[in-house]
């Protein structure tokens, strides 16, 4: 008899859902002089499973996340990026944003896979602590996979979605 | 489809993504019988299961079946044409290297098949393959129905450049029945596996390839079974778990 174990895939969505309930039953007050943080992550897109780690900033209404995209679902090994513009009135928890992701994935033909992905949607902040912040999102947008070393050509545009949750730190 | 694996089964973007993007050693994909003696890559007897199109492939010429596309893809925005088996080799030629293709060759109807149609679908299958195609390429032919591999054994009488494994656990009654029909080895679901299985295929001298791997820890225990071959849907974490 095979024992079965969960994916880590399952099992960070698990952890993710239980740590968000626990942390989304306080709330306080805005801190507005905040407008550096660090943000991490977990979302899934066409490319599959992942989890980011960057910094943000804000100005205005306006908040730009920037970091590395680790994949789970992808045997990454040159790395990815991700960058995430946001629109987020004071007066509302909700947010409208725009979405990129670079990834870059040496195949077992020695050849480079270049994903690209861009999404657009809306979200909720949620703040629970002085300097915590919860963040969902869902989009919808494209993708583009082109080899942009190795034989034969191979290029593959679509369309796409992302789901996402993930926590900031403003300092 | 899955997160790993966008595209649906059989169809020409999701082999071109294995083949290409990710570099795999091959694919595995589903054939049918069309009315006019051609193959196509399709799971099911009738299109309307997984296409916008209608009607019993059986009862279809090739160029009928070749409209319909794929539904309820991810991505509604482009086109999944279900493609021929020669389609397949045309792509097979791009990738500019051996790639191997198992062929599973799936039931042609709910209702038991015939002994003719076993013989049909086995003459017609071998016509398919030329020596030219298996002089590039690996092409292996896979079947869970007995009377069809002892068709296909027939058919295949004289020709050593087309593998047969019969889609099956690998318990001692299937084992022999490839020992004595002379077959290349078996497929089998690797949850059903277990370690003695993998010193009975290896006393056999049987060639063992496992399917069912959807996710990392399908992988993972697969692969714990020392298997010849593996069908996975996440190509890039089963090319780090062999290391490669």
């Amino acid at each position: 008899m095979v024992k079965r174990t969960f994916a880590p895939e399952v099992k960070i969505i698990r952890s993710i859902v239980l740590w968000c309930g626990l942390l989304s039953a306080g709330f306080s007050a805005d801190d507005a002089s905040a407008q550096y943080a660090v943000q991490t992550e977990t979302s899934l897109t066409y490319a599959g499973l992942g989890t980011s780690l960057g910094v943000g900033y804000k100005f205005d209404h306006i908040r730009i996340f920037s970091g590395m995209n680790y994949l789970y679902s992808n045997n990454l090994n040159k790395g990815g990026w991700s960058t995430t513009i946001d629109y987020k009135p004071d007066s509302s928890s909700g947010k409208v944003f725009i979405r990129t992701d670079f990834f870059s994935y040496q195949n077992a033909q020695q050849n480079q896979l270049r994903i690209t992905q861009g999404y657009a949607g809306y979200g909720h902040i949620i703040r629970i602590k002085k300097h915590w912040e919860i963040n969902s999102g869902i989009g919808i947008g494209g993708y583009r996979e082109r080899l942009v070393k190795g034989a034969p050509e191979y290029t593959s545009n679509g369309m796409s979605y992302c789901i996402s949750l993930g926590f900031s730190y403003w300092q | 489809m899955s997160a790993t694996n966008p595209h649906p089964a059989n169809s020409e973007a999701a082999i071109r993504r294995a083949l290409f993007a990710f570099g795999a050693d091959g694919v595995e994909v589903d054939i049918q019988l069309t009315s006019d003696g051609k193959i196509v890559l399709y799971h099911d007897h009738r299109l309307e299961s997984s296409t916008n199109g209608f009607g019993a492939i059986g009862e279809l010429k090739m160029e009928d079946v070749v409209t319909a596309s794929y539904k309820g893809a991810l991505d509604a925005s482009r086109d999944y044409p279900v493609i021929s088996l020669q389609h397949l080799f045309d792509i097979l030629d791009e990738a500019q290297r051996v790639v191997k293709v198992s062929l599973n060759l799936q039931p042609q109807s709910d209702a038991l098949d015939q002994p003719a149609l076993f013989q049909k679908r086995a003459e017609q299958l071998m016509a398919e393959i030329t020596s030219d195609v298996t002089s590039r390429h690996v092409i292996i032919i896979e079947s869970p129905e007995p009377e069809q591999m002892i068709a296909l054994k027939m058919a295949a009488a004289g020709r050593d450049d087309i593998p047969l494994y019969f889609t099956a656990e690998a318990t001692d009654q299937n084992i022999a029945f490839a020992v004595d029909h002379q077959l290349q080895g078996l497929v089998s679901n690797y949850l059903k596996c277990t370690p003695q299985m993998r010193q009975r295929m290896d006393n056999a001298n049987l060639q063992w390839s496992l399917y069912g791997l959807k996710i990392h820890s399908d992988v993972r225990e697969a692969l714990n079974f020392q298997p010849d071959a593996v069908q996975t849907d996440d190509i890039p974490f089963t090319l780090r778990m062999l290391d490669r």
